[in-house]
């Protein structure tokens, strides 16, 4: 686990405010409304949330590929106090290669299918700066050696469907780590690999991260992922971060209903299961109170029905976006929570 | 008596030029009312073995025996009418349900198939019963299933699997392509469903969790073999195979206070098209030194009342030196 | 997804004997309609075929398509002839329209007639039998005749009545509904709810008229459009080269092939209108098929 910083440094990335819509002639899609966070240098953050929450619009936000009809309607996106958001495409190329490292879930999508892997390093690396092919082999080399892939030389010399999942992954890491990037974006990265591969690759992507003492923003739906590798967590719903703040406190003590329902969803032995109640807004037209009104067991306070709460800090860094104090009428710890059925 | 027995089931694949070697050599029981949990990762082998316990595939060797009937012997008209009491809930809600028919025919197909004589208005009522057992509201019955949502989806197919009462159900991966709320109220809705119809499962998943929330026996599979199986608790809390105890330390625990010790593997799993030499796991085992790991396949021995493993070494009572 | 799933629920052969309310009806008609107006071109061109169709049959048409004028021969256009008129006093805008009469009925049928032959063989041809082999290598030996020459030819040889025609046109669009269906088969067989349905204990019959024919219906109907228009060029060629719809039955090709011996004296207009109608109608029919192949393409996202 990432040792969390004792005298915060600078942000390195800063979003504010940021808000995506995807506009097609007949709706707009609100995905993504008003996310703000920071992430500090050496910093590993979580970012947790189930389908459709806008976890991954987010994240192509950030790095400056959302698709269309998606676009970024109001915020920012500050790197080292650059905001990305306005930059022309060019630039924000140079950036996105250099500052930003990006892992995507699907390897396969990443890697081109007809270019040999040492084409794909050149053609990375080219991009961004000068370099003779040996000096570029040289690179490719050292760098599949530390994602450790076994036999660097074959690898560089074929073709992505040579590779396994794992391998597959492991290459993709070395390509976006091979500019040395300061941020490392990682979007579902183990998603559809197996357990064991999903844990070397992740201890993978921790111990770059951590030995060149970058930042690392970590999407995931797994909260065991969230647990095990990240010091802060922001959890997303509804387009919206509903809570934030360090892993250990969030994921014991959850002040936001959502993680608290989220976290008994997991299962475990011999405790019953607790499955979500109520829907979840459409997105299409967004509600006017609190987002999560429909599902939450604790609304009480008259303002959830009128009004959209917004974070407040209810411990040391620890943000929660609720009217009320859930700690109180807690019933039990939300890891051992035990009641009703749920349906979906 | 069992309800569904695999003995010494082989099968393989022909991938072009080459043999997939799926599974090879696996012995399996499942008591009625029971659920046995299935892991292993992709390649293991445990979806093919799911199919064959379902006669959706036919051995190359060794009997598989559901409810008293060798399905390897039953002609195809026999196997069809079988399928009353054995079905399968899969892994991807969507794509197992006809896109073009409605949430009440797809539920009622298999009443259909399987009881002709029942009048339209009796199968309505049964396909609205089962929907209603399955928490799904009968409203939906005209409705196509990409106008659900992924959780109803699956209920949907939870329901054709149940309507016409069946002993044995292989439940493949049925949470793994949804949300974990949505996963709580599938498993919820299943370990229910099992108490009130007396079903048995073959639960075949690679989620620790789940397998540990959801069954009563476990049998952990590595290319085409079982290589430990044994009471829940047992297996999980005490593994004595390796790769079982690597899988296991490979899961993530939701509790960050929790950092259980992890066993990293080295490599990946060995090609099913040519099977190596000895025990399967040699390549990647830590605890290898007896002689015969490289020459002989280990057979399954019973270790502790009920709990079998594949192994010359023994995991409980020596270290990893890997 | 699939407002075009929706829409070919009105193929389903088996709708007819499942108990269901008018409403439904209703409702999917509603649904269909709402899907085909999401797509503009596939509403164009459906609309001009239905419009060309009706004008033909039911418009109240300025002179007697099949009554010549032999005191006015080769007029041009003007408010009496709006279209001209040919070497025979025909009328042209009156023909024009009328052919559609015979022109678009028989391509229609005769696609018909294709796809109820193409359906059942691509299906037993996507299964894994003696017949399967056959039909594949008996297509491909049919299909290294040119099949336009071999349909005329049959015309030219059995005599030209409508129903040799139909027939015709039917035999030159069979082999692509053959290979079309056998290739979506053989891709739904692999997919889960075929798997599902042979796993609840449906029969191999049942599984393809139940499962697997319903969901190769929509490729089969984009198609089919295609089909037809080809089936109008075809019935044109025929009736241009004299072995079709012969005179003073009106036709598209017959009307074409009158004038052709015209445009090098000037007078266009005997062969410019139906030519123009037959493109019109081509790529209304175009439309069509494009509408429903990116609705099913939608479908499959």
């Amino acid at each position: 686990m990432a040792p969390a910083a004792t005298s915060p440094p600078a942000p390195l990335l800063e979003v504010s405010n940021l808000e995506v819509q995807f506009r097609s002639r007949r709706r707009t899609v609100h995905a993504v409304n008003g996310v703000s966070f920071s992430i500090r240098e050496g910093e590993t953050v979580g970012l947790v949330g189930e389908t459709g929450c806008g976890k991954s619009a987010t994240v192509r936000a950030v790095i400056g590929l959302l698709k269309p009809p998606g676009r970024i309607t109001e915020g920012a996106v500050r790197l080292d106090g650059t905001d990305l958001v306005d930059l022309p495409p060019r630039q924000l190329r140079q950036i996105r290669g250099a500052s930003i490292g990006f892992v995507p879930q699907n390897p396969f999508g990443a890697l081109n299918p007809v270019l040999r892997i040492e084409r794909q390093f050149r053609n990375v690396i080219r991009s961004h700066r000068r370099g003779r092919p040996a000096e570029i082999r040289r690179t490719a080399l050292a760098m599949l050696d530390a994602v450790g892939i076994a036999d660097p030389e074959r690898v560089l010399r074929g073709y992505a469907h040579e590779l396994s999942g794992g391998m597959a992954q492991r290459v993709v890491i070395a390509l976006a780590m091979v500019l040395n990037p300061r941020l490392v974006v990682a979007d579902e990265p183990t998603t559809g690999l197996d357990l064991t591969i999903q844990r070397q690759i992740l201890d993978l992507i921790r111990d770059l991260a951590e030995t060149e003492g970058r930042s690392m923003l970590l999407v995931t739906h797994d909260v065991g992922v969230v647990a095990q590798y990240c010091s802060r967590v922001l959890v997303m719903y509804a387009g919206q971060v509903v809570e934030s703040g360090p892993v250990r406190k969030v994921l014991t003590e959850p002040a936001h209903p959502y993680t608290e329902a989220l976290l008994a969803a997991v299962p475990r032995r011999g405790e019953r299961l607790v499955g979500a109640q109520g829907t979840v807004p459409t997105l299409l037209q967004l509600p006017p109170g609190c987002f999560y009104y429909d599902r939450c067991q604790y609304r009480s306070d008259p303002r959830c029905a009128t009004e959209t709460p917004a974070l407040r800090e209810v411990g040391p860094e620890h943000w929660a976006a609720v009217h009320y104090d859930i700690g109180a009428d807690r019933p039990v710890s939300p890891l051992r929570a035990g009641s009703a059925p749920g349906s979906d | 008596m069992a309800l569904v027995t695999l003995s010494g089931v082989r099968k393989t694949f022909r991938r072009g030029r080459s043999q997939v070697h799926a599974v090879n050599g696996v012995d399996l029981h499942i008591e009625p009312g029971e659920t046995l949990a299935l892991i292993g990762e992709s390649g293991s082998g445990k979806s093919t073995v799911g199919r064959l316990a379902l006669g959706l595939l036919q051995p190359d060797e060794g009997t598989v025996v559901v409810d008293g009937h060798h399905l390897e012997q039953l002609d195809r008209k026999a196997l069809q009418a079988a399928r009353r009491n054995m079905t399968i809930v899969f892994q991807e809600p969507f794509q197992s349900l006809d896109p073009l028919m409605s949430v009440g025919r797809i539920i009622e197909e298999p009443v259909v198939i399987h009881e002709p004589s029942l009048t339209p208005a009796e199968r309505r009522e049964r396909v609205e019963d089962t929907m209603r057992r399955v928490i799904l509201d009968p409203g939906l019955y005209e409705r196509r299933p990409r106008e659900l949502s992924g959780g109803q989806q699956q209920r949907v197919g939870v329901a054709r699997a149940i309507v016409t009462g069946p002993k044995f159900v292989v439940l493949d991966e049925p949470t793994s392509s949804l949300d974990l709320s949505v996963q709580a109220g599938i498993l919820e809705l299943l370990a229910n469903l099992q108490q009130e119809l007396d079903l048995a499962y073959l639960f075949i998943s690679h989620d620790i969790g789940t397998v540990d929330f959801f069954s009563d026996r476990v049998a952990v599979m590595y290319l085409g073999q079982v290589v430990e199986t044994g009471p829940k608790a047992a297996v999980l809390d005490t593994p004595r195979h390796p790769y079982t105890e690597a899988l296991l330390s490979a899961a993530l625990s939701a509790d960050p206070t929790e950092q259980p010790a992890h066993i990293s593997l080295t490599g990946d799993i060995p090609s099913p098209t040519e099977l190596p030499e000895g025990c399967f796991f040699y390549s990647r085992c830590g605890y290898r030194g007896d002689p015969r790991c490289a020459t002989e396949n280990p057979p399954l021995r019973e270790v502790t009342p009920g709990h079998w493993v594949a192994t010359f070494c023994d995991v409980g009572s020596t270290t990893p030196d890997g | 997804m699939s407002r075009a799933r929706l829409l070919l629920d009105r193929v389903r052969p088996e709708r007819a004997t499942t108990p269901e309310g008018p409403g439904r009806a209703r409702q999917a008609l509603r649904t269909l309609a709402r899907g085909a107006l999401s797509h503009k071109g596939l509403t164009v061109g459906f609309v001009v075929i239905v419009l060309i169709l009706l004008t033909g049959f039911f418009a109240p048409l300025p002179h007697d398509p099949i009554q010549p004028n032999p005191e006015s021969t080769l007029k041009s256009p003007d408010g009496t002839f709006w279209f001209g008129t040919d070497r025979f006093g025909f009328d042209v805008f009156s023909r024009v329209f009328a052919s559609a009469r015979l022109d678009l009925p028989i391509a229609l049928a005769g696609t018909l007639l294709s796809i109820a032959v193409g359906i059942p063989l691509g299906l037993v041809a996507s299964n894994k039998s003696r017949w399967s082999e056959r039909i594949m290598r008996g297509l491909d030996m049919f299909q290294s005749f040119p099949l336009l020459v071999l349909a005329f030819a049959i015309v030219a040889l059995t005599g030209n009545s409508l129903r040799n025609i139909i027939f015709a046109i039917a035999l030159v669009n069979v082999p692509r509904f053959i290979r079309l269906v056998r290739s979506e088969a053989l891709v739904l067989r692999e997919s889960r709810f075929i798997e599902a349905a042979t796993a609840i204990g449906a029969s191999r019959s049942r599984v393809m008229l139940r499962h697997v024919m319903p969901n190769t219906m929509g490729i089969v109907l984009a198609q089919a459009s295609l089909a037809a228009a080809h089936a109008i060029i075809v019935i044109a060629g025929l009736s241009f080269l004299g072995i079709g719809i012969t005179p003073p039955d009106a036709s598209w090709g017959v009307m074409i092939r009158v004038g052709s011996q015209n445009i090098a004296t000037g007078q266009w207009w005997v062969s410019f209108f139906p030519g123009a109608m037959v493109f019109v109608t081509i790529v209304a029919f175009n439309m069509v098929a494009d509408g429903v192949s990116r609705l099913i393409g939608r479908a499959e996202d």
